[in-house]
């Protein structure tokens, strides 16, 4: 699986999250909000099959459609450059993401995507519903600047 | 059959050795072509970005000070403040993300040099209401930065880094203080 991630690190694949990593001021919600809806969609994708392999139930269909979603995921997280942002380089959250509900987004989506690669890891419902809430967390930001 | 050899043949070496040459013609060239900071009087406007503010003047730091630690003084330091009339941010920005931004910004792309090159870093920066111990209440343009120069420096030169400049704009720009 970790090699799996790894592909996603250089997947050529064009989304619209491309770009991102390399601005360094303002980006707004406008100029983002394809991105984030990508992003969304992608959460979306895990969270199903995902619910399927913490209870036990899931087919291989749904872990190989789990692995695909949690690629896109990722892909699009690494383009917008958030994962340094929100890990070892806070100080510029403020300069890059002028939006509060952007911003707030950004980190509900980040938190979500590493609490259910946790559980792709480790299948566990503790960080399933860590997940689970972070992703909800990250739809209701998302509604305020779709 | 003529067998074709293996190793690696003068070609080879040619390509590296030139490719090595070139690699250093590039860090070199990007070394020599950093654009130097383009000089802005007091009271311009200084775009960054989709931003924009101006540099009004630079002061000595009031004495006696506020109570307040920035101006505490410094042993071997004069303080000073320069103030910023902040024009144009997001208009999607709350409050406390403007304050939060203009504050973050000028700690991290403000910088004061001196006729001997000496750079002296941001010390803070607050609204300008807060240095007269006022309610600064919804006024986010107005600021002070404060800055601690070595005694004796003269010639100083705020200088502004632009992150992401957009065309037309400056990466660095220098704004001679009169002092």
């Amino acid at each position: 699986m970790l090699a799996a991630i790894g592909a996603a690190c250089v997947n050529a694949e064009p989304t619209a999250c491309d770009g991102f990593a390399e601005r360094k001021l303002a980006i707004n919600a406008n100029e983002y909000r394809a991105c984030a809806g990508e992003i969304m969609d992608a959460l979306d994708a895990v969270e199903k099959p995902l619910r399927a392999i913490v209870a036990g139930k899931a087919s291989s269909e749904d872990r190989d459609a789990c692995r695909a979603a949690y690629e896109k995921l990722r892909l699009r997280i690494h383009r917008t450059g958030l994962e340094d942002d929100y890990r070892s380089r806070p100080g510029t959250v403020l300069e890059r993401w002028s939006n509060g509900d952007v911003s707030a987004f950004n980190s509900a989506a980040s938190n979500a995507s590493v609490q259910y690669w946790a559980v792709l890891a480790h299948p566990n419902a503790d960080n399933f519903a860590q997940g689970v809430r972070a992703h909800e967390q990250a739809r209701r930001y998302y509604r305020a600047f779709r | 059959m003529n067998k074709r050899d293996a190793t690696i043949g003068p070609s080879g070496n040619h390509r590296l050795t030139r490719r090595i040459l070139l690699s250093a013609a590039c860090v070199l060239a990007a070394a020599c072509a950093r654009e130097p900071p383009r000089e802005t009087a007091l009271g311009s406007d200084i775009e960054v970005g989709p931003y924009a503010f101006r540099i009004l003047r630079a002061r000595n730091a009031p004495n006696p000070p506020p109570p307040i630690s920035s101006f505490r003084s410094q042993p071997g330091k004069k303080g000073l403040v320069v103030f910023v009339d902040w024009k144009k941010l997001d208009d999607d920005m709350d409050m406390m993300r403007r304050l939060a931004f203009i504050e973050s910004f000028m700690k991290n792309r403000f910088s004061i040099r001196d006729a001997e090159d000496t750079r002296t870093d941001v010390f803070s920066a607050m609204q300008t209401r807060l240095m007269y111990m006022e309610d600064p209440g919804s006024n986010w343009r107005d600021w002070v930065v404060v800055f601690h120069v070595p005694d004796g420096s003269r010639d100083l030169r705020l200088l502004v880094q632009n992150p992401e400049p957009r065309e037309g704009q400056a990466r660095t720009v220098a704004v001679p203080l009169g002092m």
